[in-house]
């Protein structure tokens, strides 16, 4: 099967089989092209090239409903429920049993009642689903599946937003249904979960597939290294590493997340000047609310952070950022820029009431902002005739040039970059990771977030992995390799 | 460099300006042409009402008078819907904003003489800032309760608006009887009311406005806090990492369209017409305040735009009675108002149109109507 | 006062609550499903204009049944308006606010327009015949007495009621108005729920405003709204989008601006009522809690990925 989209090819010539009744894994990391693969059996994605089969049989799927006559169901990492209907409202909605248009709530209650029963998955029908605990809530979306036929269940990152007592319960249905006859498809970057639920399990990389058998004739070892896998080179030149003060030292921080109760579970860390920390980490482990609670754009539940020895956990956004804080936000479209501002304009966002930009009275000195963004836009080789052009207008990899050149031009002496390079080119993103070398080699400190691994290796003097909220493991230079990295990265400590 | 740069900059921002205001100006064609639709149904030649409407708006000195007189609360009605639409935030209040303004004003006049010039200044600010209060709480209650500012404001509306004419005629009206018979209050001494145009009968607060409009336009690109209400208006996340307090500033920006508001109220009461009228805020098109939505709306939401547009509503409005001279009911008037509302809350159109590949679309509906594509 | 006073300034009152009741419900059924309507007024005012036009116009033809063709009219054109609405916001994604806006101003002047070009006057139709009643209560004159469409609004609320918990029909209405990505990727047509929905909410409408202009009067007279459509948006909030508080607060609204058409302007708390309506709805809306909310898609257009 083959799959592109502009720009990225994201399932390259992949032949992907399962058999019946088989709990099959797939594992990969972010952009392997696993979520894509299963998009195009659930009909999500449309085939480039090659086909499926269902029972043998050439099966054309273009969209879910094609998927789910084919008895395919797919449970998304986010879920699709009503949240005030009831469970068993949920579950029938679209394909209410009754004849004529009365709905039955009786009959429905029934038929999630049965459904329940005959495939372990034991629900309360009554219950208004957003009152329910999030494992709950993923058992609706299984039942919702069951009860629209599918035979063959795909499961998308299903633990991401689970408490561990939840993950054992889910084990126990999914067996369940195994045993039942259903086939389970187990999308999954933790290593120890394929390992524990799967039969057999396929490794992708880089939208192909680079590996997969039965699970117990592959050990842990061999999976993070096809996991991750690739030869490092090493292209930046580091000064020599003799961390000084401390910049930003976090302690304890548990913070709510934005699907989850609890994203960060306990973490503690600190960053110092001339180094770069890097947080490795597939996406959806707390990265997004760590980094959001450290520019105090969400408040922790507990835990203490500070800025140069300055508490600053209460603290207004503002205040933080006025310590000489940078941050290169995770999302350049909804978090970096306001599309519609010019260049000029976004150059200066939040510093924009600065002496240096406007007086006393407001008024802005629109001269001096425009220099500053042409300075910006000079300095950082970001491709535009104006600076009056709206942002929008820029190219991705210009776009994020112009972000981290508006927080590198400001030389902030402790900048937080999240996932700084995604979506760019490959000369785009070297341009970037040098800057980042260049600053950590002036001395200041970086907190680098990434799910990019290659960009960790390179880059990090010090790596700390994030899996489940917590920081499992970490390490420096001369340790970090590529199957110490998946391990870790796979959930695997020590 | 720098006489160039000027050059390319003004020419490039009155192409961008075009840019921006051809969706309203494609709404407003096809608001006009529905209306002339509606003419001929009627009965009318279009070209002769249209006419009819420009030369009585403008033709004597009483049309000149009216129309001029228009255009200020237009102005300022429309100001006070899109300075908080900058901030993504709705205000539909403006009706009950300009009673606040006005009774305030009317308030000020009676009862707290002062030497004149101050006066009327004070009195007009003392308007505005009852707009800017009564605009503040749906302000308030959309950042921090999340309580919708659309309906909010809608429902103040009902709520203001009685509360003056509660004031009119149980307190004005103790100290000045005739109030309760007439509905209005008598007249203001003139050192309060605005003087007027000399030769015409509407006052100077025209010129104010238009320099008020003016401001408005620097005031949203030129200061830090008009670049706040904008960035928070078009990406309130961004904003916010960087340290931009948007629920603070959605509030502001809604109080200062209060404050207009209850600018156009005072400048009508203090101007216009000399006297608080009850209910002075009807008429004007279905309401100050809505009219003020519907200038903004037709001048594509920019302060400049909204000076344009005021002027050709306060035609329709001027040249009403005089299309009456020739049979034609003032309400037809209104509803090419109502058309032209409805139109401009479509720019989408505009993008549907440009955007749309018509050839593949006529081939999907003739070949294979319902089919779905690349099968 | 006397008895009779105040049964007869209930009475007034709760037939201000019929006209509120029977727009709100149709408001409820549209809001559930996420399309905010608020243009109520203007097509509650263009649904009296065609229901007291056509009562006076087909009398020569449908005699004693006239009132009844009327009233399907009225209906019919608050089922047209709010169709138009609704294919405008769903479909060419205009936004719903100004659009109805738009509504309301446009009503107002069309017609007035109308009754110019039609009867040659500025305020009202001639008098037709009202819709005949039912039975009348005793003891208040005519006042008393009671129609179809005033008995049809307090079974009305039971109807929704049963409407959006016992059908599947409303069931999907629901799920459409509060997650329509997942009514859509289980398999529902959102645009189409919303338009048949919101059609039918303007049925309503239709009835609310024929109610003014056939039944509590014989005729239409411009302006007969007076911003009753917004005191229906108002209990449509205060009663948290539930069939039977919107009911309720129909009720209550009803009576008190009754109360205050009756002394309108003579004693200075009238004046607080007329605003009451409105004051509780923004009370409502400050008091929104995770229980009393509105639908999360309300207002919002769906746009398909």
């Amino acid at each position: 099967m083959r799959k592109s989209f502009p720009g990225v090819l994201a399932v390259d010539d992949v032949d992907f089989e399962v058999r019946k009744g088989e709990i099959r894994g797939l594992l990969g990391e972010n952009g392997a092209g696993k979520s894509t693969l299963m998009r195009l059996l659930y009909g999500l994605y449309r085939l480039d090239a090659g086909r499926i089969e269902v029972d043998g049989k050439e099966a054309h799927i273009g969209s879910s409903h094609d998927a789910i006559r084919l008895g395919i169901g797919m449970v998304h990492q986010e879920f699709m429920l009503v949240p005030n209907l009831s469970v068993k409202e949920n579950i029938v909605l679209g394909f209410e049993p009754g004849s004529s248009g009365v709905f039955s709530p009786g009959e429905s209650r029934q038929r999630v009642l049965d459904l329940s029963k005959s495939s372990g998955l034991p629900v309360d029908p009554d219950v208004v689903v957003e009152r329910l605990p999030t494992g709950l809530k993923q058992r609706v979306e299984i039942l919702k599946a069951l009860y629209r036929g599918a035979k063959t269940l795909i499961l998308d990152e299903p633990t991401a937003v689970l408490t561990p007592v939840e993950v054992v319960e889910l084990f126990k249905s999914i067996r369940k249904m195994r045993d039942s006859g259903t086939t389970i498809i187990f999308i999954t970057h933790k290593l120890q979960e394929i390992k524990e639920i799967t039969d057999s399990i396929t490794v992708m990389r880089r939208g192909h597939v680079v590996g997969s058998g039965p699970t117990k004739d592959i050990s842990i070892g061999q999976l993070a290294n096809m996991m991750v896998g690739r030869e490092v080179i090493r292209s930046f030149s580091f000064n020599p590493y003799s961390p000084g003060e401390v910049l930003l030292e976090v302690k304890g921080l548990r913070v709510a997340g934005r699907r989850k109760a609890v994203a960060v579970d306990g973490v503690s860390f600190a960053v110092r000047k001339g180094e770069i920390v890097g947080l490795a980490g597939v996406d959806g482990n707390g990265q997004s609310e760590l980094v959001e609670s450290l520019i105090g754009f969400r408040k922790p539940l507990s835990g203490t952070i500070s800025v140069k020895g300055v508490v600053t956990t209460s603290l207004d956004t503002s205040k933080i950022l006025e310590k000489s804080v940078g941050h290169i936000p995770e999302d350049r479209l909804a978090q970096g820029l306001v599309m519609d501002f010019s260049i000029s304009d976004n150059s200066v966002l939040g510093i924009v009431q600065k002496d240096e930009f406007s007086s006393r009275s407001g008024l802005i000195y629109v001269d001096k902002v425009r220099r500053f963004a042409e300075n910006v836009v000079q300095a950082f080789g970001i491709v535009t005739n104006s600076v009056s052009m709206p942002a929008k207008n820029l190219s991705g990899g210009n776009q994020q040039k112009l972000i981290a050149g508006r927080e590198l031009s400001r030389d902030p002496d402790l900048l937080i970059a999240a996932q700084p390079t995604r979506g760019l080119d490959i000369s785009a993103t070297e341009y970037i990771q040098s800057l980042l070398v260049k600053s950590r080699n002036s001395g200041k400190g970086i907190l680098l977030v990434s799910a990019d691994f290659d960009e960790v290796l390179n880059l990090s003097d010090r790596i700390l992995i994030i899996f489940e909220g917590k920081i499992i493991g970490e390490l420096s230079r001369e340790q970090a390799n590529v199957e110490a990295l998946g391990r870790l990265l796979g959930g695997v400590s020590a | 460099m720098n006489a160039q740069a000027k050059g390319s900059t003004l020419s490039s921002y009155l192409e961008t300006s075009f840019h921006n205001a051809l969706p309203s100006l494609l709404c407003l064609l096809l608001g006009l042409v529905a209306g002339s639709i509606l003419i001929i149904i009627c009965g009318y030649n279009p070209v002769l009402v249209f006419g009819e409407m420009f030369s009585g708006a403008f033709g004597s000195v009483q049309g000149l008078s009216y129309t001029i007189t228009y255009i200020s609360p237009f102005i300022l009605a429309a100001l006070a819907f899109l300075i908080p639409g900058k901030a993504g935030i709705w205000n539909v209040g403006g009706q009950g904003q300009v009673y606040l303004g006005g009774i305030t004003a009317a308030l000020v006049a009676l009862y707290i003489p002062m030497p004149p010039i101050l006066w009327p200044i004070v009195a007009l600010l003392a308007g505005a800032g009852a707009g800017a209060l009564g605009a503040a709480l749906p302000g308030i209650l959309e950042s921090y309760r999340n309580a919708s500012a659309i309906v909010t404001t809608i429902m103040l509306n009902y709520v203001y608006a009685p509360i003056a004419s509660f004031i009119l005629f149980f307190v004005i009206a103790v100290t000045f009887p005739t109030t309760k018979v007439d509905s209005q209050t008598p007249k203001f001494s003139s050192a309060v009311r605005l003087p007027h145009i000399p030769g015409l009968s509407s006052s100077i607060m025209v010129f104010f406005t238009i320099l008020i409009a003016i401001g408005v336009y620097y005031f949203l690109l030129r200061t830090t806090l008009g670049y706040k209400i904008r960035a928070v208006g078009l990406n309130p996340t961004a904003a916010e990492m960087k340290g931009i307090d948007w629920r603070k500033i959605k509030v502001v920006a809604m109080m200062i369209g209060g404050a207009v508001a209850g600018l156009a109220g005072a400048s009508e009461v203090l101007g216009t017409y000399g006297n608080y009228v009850d209910q002075f805020a009807e008429g004007y098109f279905g309401g100050m305040g809505f009219a003020g939505i519907a200038v903004a709306l037709v001048g594509a939401s920019s302060p400049i735009g909204a000076i344009f547009s005021s002027v050709l509503f306060a035609v329709m409005v001027s040249g009403g009675p005089y299309i009456q001279a020739l049979g034609i009911p003032r309400e037809l008037v209104w509803s090419l108002q109502g058309i032209i509302i409805i139109f401009a809350s479509m720019p989408y159109i505009y993008k549907v149109i440009t955007k749309t590949d018509w050839s593949r679309a006529w081939r999907r509906t003739i070949v294979s109507p319902g089919k779905l594509e690349g099968q | 006062m006397a008895a009779s006073e105040v049964a007869i300034l209930l009475v007034l009152g709760l037939q201000q609550s019929v006209t509120i009741a029977l727009a709100a419900q149709g408001e409820l059924l549209s809001e559930k499903s996420g399309v905010m309507n608020i243009g109520i007024e203007g097509t509650m005012l263009l649904s009296a204009f065609v229901a007291a036009y056509m009562n006076w116009l087909l009398r020569p033809m449908f005699g004693l049944s006239t009132p009844y063709v009327a009233l399907l009219s009225g209906i019919a054109t608050g089922m047209l308006i709010n169709l138009l609405l609704a294919v405008l916001s769903t479909k060419l994604y205009v936004d719903q606010v100004i659009a109805g806006i738009g509504i309301n101003v446009l009503a107002g002047g069309i017609t007035v327009l109308a009754l110019i070009h039609i009867f040659d006057v500025h305020d009202q139709t001639p008098p037709a015949v009202t819709l005949p009643y039912v039975f009348t209560i005793p003891g208040i004159g005519s006042t008393g007495q009671v129609s179809l469409l005033e008995i049809f609004a307090f079974i009305l609320p039971v109807l929704t009621y049963l409407l959006l918990s016992r059908t599947k029909f409303g069931l999907r209405i629901r799920a459409v108005g509060e997650n329509p990505k997942a009514g859509e990727t289980a398999g529902l047509n959102v645009v189409r729920t919303r338009i048949l929905a919101t059609t039918l909410g303007g049925a309503m409408l239709g009835m609310s405003g024929s109610y003014l202009s056939i039944v509590l009067n014989p005729f239409f007279v411009k302006s007969m709204t007076h911003g009753l459509g917004f005191i229906a948006l108002g209990a449509v909030i205060a009663g948290a989008w539930s069939s039977f508080l919107v009911f309720g607060f129909s009720l209550l609204f009803g009576v008190t601006f009754g109360v205050y058409i009756e002394y309108g302007g003579m004693q200075g708390y009238t004046y607080l009522l007329a605003a009451l309506p409105y004051l509780v709805t923004v009370i409502a809306m400050a008091l929104t809690t995770k229980r009393l909310r509105p639908p999360t898609a309300l207002g919002a257009p769906y746009k398909k990925e």
